[in-house]
């Protein structure tokens, strides 16, 4: 290469070198199927082993489990439980999200927001959402209502901290760079702060899913005769332990492909995140 | 023209003040590359902000082509230290962000043109696609200059734009910088800390003493402007006078 020739002359990273970039998320696409594969098959093997050791009916093997798993679709409805669920967790997360993001980002750039707003979410922020159940039931009744406000009530906080964090974290150089483009302070949120904090805030939802889930449980073993948190407690009551297993595992993979779906609009929404070779 | 008449720029932090200036003024002619160069912290980029409008001054006046400079203008292009490219948005989708916010409709074949042609111009038509965090230094630096052009400024601000760039890419995008100021005609006020790049850059340069910031000396260095004036005779006079103003010691032999 001359010295004189104007071309781009930046190093590749060491990690570019080893593997090109292509090759490297071909082996992921591959690789990744299979490691789940043998993970769920090691899982599998674990539960069988501690169902043939401890030999009591409170823990069914995988075999019984998946049985009584095809058994409860056709006597016990479980599609409309599942679906159920499905709605209450896939409502919260939505409602969190839409109503988090904008105040996160307000409070997050408007200094006099978060003057006044910063001490509230501290304060409440760390409260257990989960004891003011009873509350939230007497005001909004037995229905989804209080199901849903309950798992937002928990996830809206985390949503609004984060977004608000993530706003923090933008370098004062890119908003000055935005700025000396022409680019007007309201349009600020929709070019630079709302896609800053898009990654972060779809991290923290992906893992708060756990949470959702857990929140959900103990909503549905409340006063209710629909879901999944009820079927289980319901089973266990009943001491139909195959079936409450079996309702768990399903309960388990709602989580896991509610996790899958946020990782998925992760990967789809932040592409610019996977491509940095710095 | 740009015209910084009795300026003052005083940060005020937890009840303490810093003057970074106070009384200061400058003049800079359309078509001149000024080069502004000083020792650590001694306010050129805060200079730099003041003149791009995002750090309005504590008391006096700036105007650009006799208007008085309280908010960013248009017409003035800025390229931070850092680039400042946002790295959520390809390449494409970062030069077309200053026409995108001022309303313009982007998805015009002219605009598309307008971006092929300063890709090329600038040697990075294949990253086009890309993340800024898949490029190289260099060519984030290409990137940020693209994003400044395609807004057709008659100002164009740079703070320290090569600093991070190694020895051979920092070269060709001082060559780079020659011709769009030659090609066109474009006022230019560049911080570095560079000796040998303010020379080789800087129409005039411009020396700036430590806080609050004055002018140490102004050096006339019209010879500069092309790549060739770096191994001339008085490219090494000036380098040595620009070295002598900064540190206040004479000193004598080679330059480099």
């Amino acid at each position: 290469m001359t010295r004189n020739k104007l071309k781009p002359q930046g190093n590749p990273t060491p990690q570019n070198k080893a593997i090109p970039q292509g090759k490297l998320t071909t082996v992921a696409i591959l690789t990744k199927p299979l490691t789940y594969l043998v993970t769920l098959i090691l899982l599998f093997a674990l539960w069988y082993i501690a169902s043939v050791s401890l030999n009591q009916a409170m823990l069914p093997t995988p075999q019984e489990t998946l049985t009584a798993l095809a058994q409860l679709f056709d006597t016990h409805g479980l599609q409309t439980h599942l679906l159920a669920s499905f709605n209450r967790v896939f409502l919260s997360i939505l409602v969190s999200f839409i109503l988090g993001v904008p105040l996160g980002l307000a409070i997050g750039y408007e200094p006099l927001l978060e003057r006044f707003l910063s001490p509230l979410v501290y304060l409440l922020y760390p409260i257990p959402k989960i004891v003011f159940m009873p509350i939230i039931i007497l005001f909004l009744g037995l229905g989804d209502m209080s199901k849903i406000f309950l798992i937002v009530f928990v996830l809206f906080f985390q949503v609004v901290v984060t977004t608000r964090d993530a706003v923090k974290k933008v370098p004062a150089e890119t908003l000055d760079s935005f700025y000396a483009l022409g680019g007007k302070r309201h349009q600020t949120y929709f070019h630079v702060l709302w896609p800053a904090a898009l990654a972060d805030v779809l991290t923290m939802l992906r893992q708060s899913v756990g949470m959702a889930m857990a929140v959900l449980f103990l909503a549905e073993t409340y006063a209710t005769d629909l879901g999944l948190g009820f079927l289980i407690i319901d089973f266990k009551g009943r001491v139909e332990y195959d079936k409450m297993y079996a309702t768990i595992l399903v309960m388990a993979v709602l989580g896991v492909a509610f996790f899958m779906v946020i990782d998925l609009l992760e990967w789809r929404l932040c592409r610019w995140r996977r491509n940095r070779n710095t | 023209m740009i015209s910084c008449q009795n300026c003052a720029l005083i940060y005020t932090q937890n009840k303490s003040s810093v003057i970074v200036y106070d009384n200061f003024s400058l003049q800079v002619e359309t078509g001149e590359c000024l080069a502004l160069i000083g020792p650590s912290g001694c306010g050129k980029s805060s200079l730099l902000y003041m003149l791009a409008g995002l750090r309005p001054p504590t008391r006096g006046l700036i105007q650009i082509n006799g208007r008085d400079v309280t908010s960013p203008r248009l017409e003035t292009g800025f390229i931070l230290q850092e680039y400042g490219l946002f790295p959520w948005l390809t390449v494409e989708k970062n030069i077309l962000l200053g026409l995108k916010i001022r309303g313009m409709n982007v998805s015009s074949p002219f605009d598309h043109l307008q971006l092929d042609t300063l890709l090329e111009e600038l040697h990075i038509s294949g990253t086009k696609k890309r993340y800024p965090g898949q490029l190289s230094g260099g060519q984030r630096q290409r990137v940020a200059l693209a994003r400044s052009l395609i807004l057709n400024p008659d100002l164009l601000l740079m703070d320290e734009p090569f600093s991070s760039l190694d020895a051979l890419t920092r070269e060709s995008m001082q060559k780079l910088l020659l011709s769009i100021h030659k090609n066109r005609h474009l006022t230019t006020v560049l911080v570095t800390h560079n000796i040998e790049e303010a020379v080789l850059l800087g129409t005039r340069i411009l020396v700036l003493t430590s806080l609050p910031a004055g002018i140490a000396g102004e050096i006339l260095n019209p010879l500069a402007g092309s790549p060739e004036y770096r191994n001339s005779e008085e490219f090494f006079r000036q380098t040595r006078r620009v070295r002598t103003l900064l540190t206040g010691e004479e000193h004598y032999g080679s330059s480099s």
